[in-house]
């Protein structure tokens, strides 16, 4: 008996003190220099594309399926299944010639039935519309797609807009397929080949690709459990490319492999509900704003790596982007404590909020924790909740039930897409953000037909955003990517996919 | 009985209260001084020096945050002994009674009452707690309900098969002959008598809870950051195991001595009336 307890407590203390331990085990990456294995930590969602929800689906879906157009790497977005597009001078109807011989993976050569089909059902104008199709809300301008001839297929809208063809890079599928969810059958330079749900999903190089051929001819991704068990599997070199490394794993990161940095092309910010009492107060916001000192947060959470940003957009925008906000609240406790006094708070009634932060995202769990350091020293109190994904999107994203939260927004290739939540009305208006300058502003950007007016419509509104300190934007965090040195040429882009047919054997 | 004189077993030191004495006196020092002084203020963060290994002016480094890990430690003993002793105490109260009153009483009352226990038992502890944090949300005070509710059976077990050999002994025939009611004879008789399994039941619960609480916060289900707890501290040092293993090996530490300390105490009590 007396053995037994002092050898459990031992055991016990030994099991929490180790219990950090991943398996070192797991098979050798293969000889083979024509496969990899790419390590990803979300599973699927959906292998239907229509029906996932997830971002980490998408980027994987992106090697099997194409749209009309696709983004490429410099942020502008190239012909696939069309060839050819024009979009009318008055924003209403975009007309789109396909590419001849483009073949889904099952053999079949897609037609303008098929691209009618995948865009209807995207924008939920189908007569029986699936309720499990996820239905893209800035394609609800579309009134009509229609066939024209064998080839052409012509959208009409109900109102000018000149960004849909960002959101038409939702991916063609067979008309009237049914097995979609469990073989899902594309045009992209990758087919299915299987898929384990929570262990793995396989493609291989599709023969019939229109374009240029992949130079690996199979890609295995494995789902991973978590970001620690990912680099373990890493560290033992069962896992070639690992797009999601942490600065610290970075820092530990094995001799044969090489690090690629680029950027998450992510607004990561501390949203705060602007209906929520003292968040009402314009003061009290940009007290916070000025409260951030964000090249310490860059330093501890980043490893100094990562852009500051000073509204809801990213530098990979390229010309819509206004990098002169980026300083526009720079570092000034002594402002932030002003801003806050004429708010009517001061150490006997300090300004008390509560963050709830999406306990599985480590990089907002820190910032969380940086960030309520540095409210302290202006006397600002604020408390951090850890919530569920889940939970975060029922009552923070959907029902807007929070005081302040940190999450990091991504966006599809539209300027639109990134600042359309702020508009009064908009479904997911979380910010509860009402400015109806910026409505009026944003109708008109969404409306311009001349890039340059485009261009200046949609740095006013930046411009607005943080003038009003709308939220705390904080930052584009650095992307860091493990290839394995056998291989070259990860290519990033601006929006959130994952592209191994460009990947290079290297020589 | 002074000190000296309990230390020792049968004329010899004993070492196992020796150790186990001085191992929960380092803790309990640790953490009643981190209640009032900590070298460092626990929270402050410095990113000049993340992740500095164990050196005079950081004993135990720090962390990745650039904050000071002994500090931390300090702070969050008292956090995670506190936890575990609330924890102990409302599962011992209410196990204590529930096990009393069915082990006294017996019937269909208590026929049902211990296959609810038995239920309850049977679920994994951190399933449960798990389930009542996901519906009470996330914080010390829940965290504390949750794993006191989940800590009654083992007690009501305990308290029980002690009353169920207790009732039937002659004290106890002639406690009732004297007139003594049930109350009196529940707690002033018997409860004294089964003192022995109920304190080792009391430390190994303790360790149990200690341990639960590290588990619940390393799932950061208990403690919310930046609020410093033993398990909270392993969770976030996970990253940096290789890197910085001191983030993980003070709070691991710590919570061996403790755990460890009040075990082999706990073993000596329950021994001797064995």
């Amino acid at each position: 008996m007396k053995k037994k307890v002092f050898f459990l407590a031992l055991l016990a203390s030994f099991t929490a003190l180790c219990a950090c331990n991943g398996g070192r085990t797991g098979e050798k990456g293969s000889e083979d220099s024509l496969s990899a294995v790419v390590g990803i930590t979300q599973d699927l969602d959906s292998l239907d594309p229509h029906k996932a929800v997830s971002a980490g689906t998408d980027e994987v879906l992106f090697n099997v399926f194409e749209g009309l157009v696709k983004p490429s790497v410099d942020g502008t977005l190239v012909p696939a299944v069309a060839k050819d597009y024009t979009i009318a001078p008055d924003g209403m109807s975009y007309t789109f010639t396909l590419r001849e011989n483009v073949k889904f993976h099952n053999g079949e050569v897609v037609t303008a039935d098929d691209v009618v089909y995948s865009i209807k059902r995207c924008a939920g104008l189908l007569d029986n519309p699936d309720p499990e199709v996820v239905v893209e809300s800035a394609l609800s301008v579309i009134s009509a797609v229609d066939k024209v001839g064998e080839d052409t297929v012509v959208l009409k809208l109900s109102e000018p807009n000149t960004e849909l063809l960002g959101f038409l890079t939702c991916f063609i599928i067979p008309e009237d397929y049914t097995e979609q969810e469990s073989k899902p059958v594309g045009t992209g330079p990758y087919r299915f080949v299987s898929y384990t749900p929570l262990t793995s999903f396989v493609v291989e190089r599709f023969e019939d690709y229109y374009g240029e051929q992949p130079y690996l001819s199979k890609v295995t991704f494995k789902i991973c459990a978590s970001n620690d068990a990912a680099f373990m599997e890493l560290l033992s070199g069962s896992i070639d490319v690992f797009p999601y490394l942490t600065d610290e794993q970075a820092a530990q990161l094995p001799e044969d492999y090489n690090l690629a940095v680029g950027s998450t092309n992510v607004v990561q910010a501390m949203f705060l509900n602007n209906a929520f009492g003292p968040f009402a107060d314009n003061k009290v916001r940009e007290a916070l704003c000025y409260a951030v000192d964000k090249e310490e947060l860059l330093n501890i959470v980043g490893g100094g790596r990562g852009h500051v940003i000073g509204s809801n957009m990213f530098p990979n925008f390229g010309v819509y982007y206004d990098e002169t906000l980026e300083n526009y609240y720079t570092y000034q406790p002594e402002k932030a404590k002003e801003l806050l006094k004429a708010a009517g708070y001061d150490e006997s009634n300090p300004l008390k909020f509560t963050v709830k932060v999406p306990s599985n995202y480590d990089i907002h769990v820190a910032t969380a924790q940086v960030l309520t350091e540095q409210y302290k020293k202006v006397g600002v109190q604020a408390e951090i909740q850890l919530i569920e994904w889940s939970a975060w999107l029922t009552d923070v994203y959907r029902g807007r039930e929070y005081e302040a939260t940190i999450v990091a927004l991504d966006s599809a290739l539209a300027p639109s897409d990134v600042l359309k939540r702020y508009v009064s009305t908009a479904k997911n208006n979380f910010v509860n953000y009402n400015n109806p300058e910026f409505d009026e502003v944003f109708a008109k950007a969404l409306a311009s037909t001349v890039e340059s007016e485009k261009v200046s419509l949609y740095k006013e509104i930046q411009q607005l955003l943080t003038k009003d300190a709308a939220s705390v934007y904080l930052q584009d965090g650095a992307k860091l990517v493990a290839v394995n040195k056998k291989f070259t040429n990860f290519l990033f882009y601006p929006v959130y996919v994952l592209d191994v047919a460009a990947l290079k054997p290297a020589e | 009985m002074s000190v000296a004189c309990w230390l020792k077993k049968d004329g010899k030191y004993n070492i196992n209260r020796i150790i186990g004495l001085l191992f929960v006196a380092i803790a309990l020092l640790i953490s009643l001084v981190g209640c009032f002084y900590t070298p460092y203020d626990p929270n402050a963060m410095n990113a000049d020096i993340k992740n500095a290994a164990p050196s005079f002016s950081h004993l135990f480094g720090t962390d990745n945050f650039g904050r000071d890990v002994f500090s931390r430690v300090m702070k969050g003993a008292g956090t995670t002994f506190l936890v575990g002793i609330s924890v102990v105490s409302i599962g011992a109260v209410c196990g204590c009674l529930l096990g009393a009153f069915t082990g006294y009483f017996g019937g269909l009352a208590d026929l049902i009452l211990m296959r609810v226990n038995d239920a309850l038992a049977a679920i994994p502890s951190i399933l449960l707690a798990l389930v009542f944090v996901s519906v009470f949300g996330s914080g010390t005070v829940q965290l504390v309900a949750a794993l006191g509710i989940l800590f009654i059976p083992s007690f009501a077990r305990v308290v029980r098969s002690g009353f169920v050999v207790q009732k039937e002994l002659d004290y106890v025939k002639n406690a009732r002959l004297m007139g003594a009611g049930h109350l009196r004879i529940m707690f002033v008789h018997i409860l004294p008598n089964i003192k022995s399994s109920l304190l080792s039941a009391l430390a190994i619960g303790f360790n149990n809870a200690v341990l639960s609480e590290a588990a619940m916060s390393y799932l950061s289900l208990g403690v919310q950051p930046p609020d410093a707890s033993l398990g909270r501290m392993l969770s976030e040092a996970q990253p940096y195991l290789f890197r910085a293993p001191w983030n993980a090996v003070a709070p691991g530490l710590m919570i061996l001595i403790s755990v460890l300390g009040v075990g082999l105490l706990s073993l000596e009590g329950g021994e001797k009336h064995d």
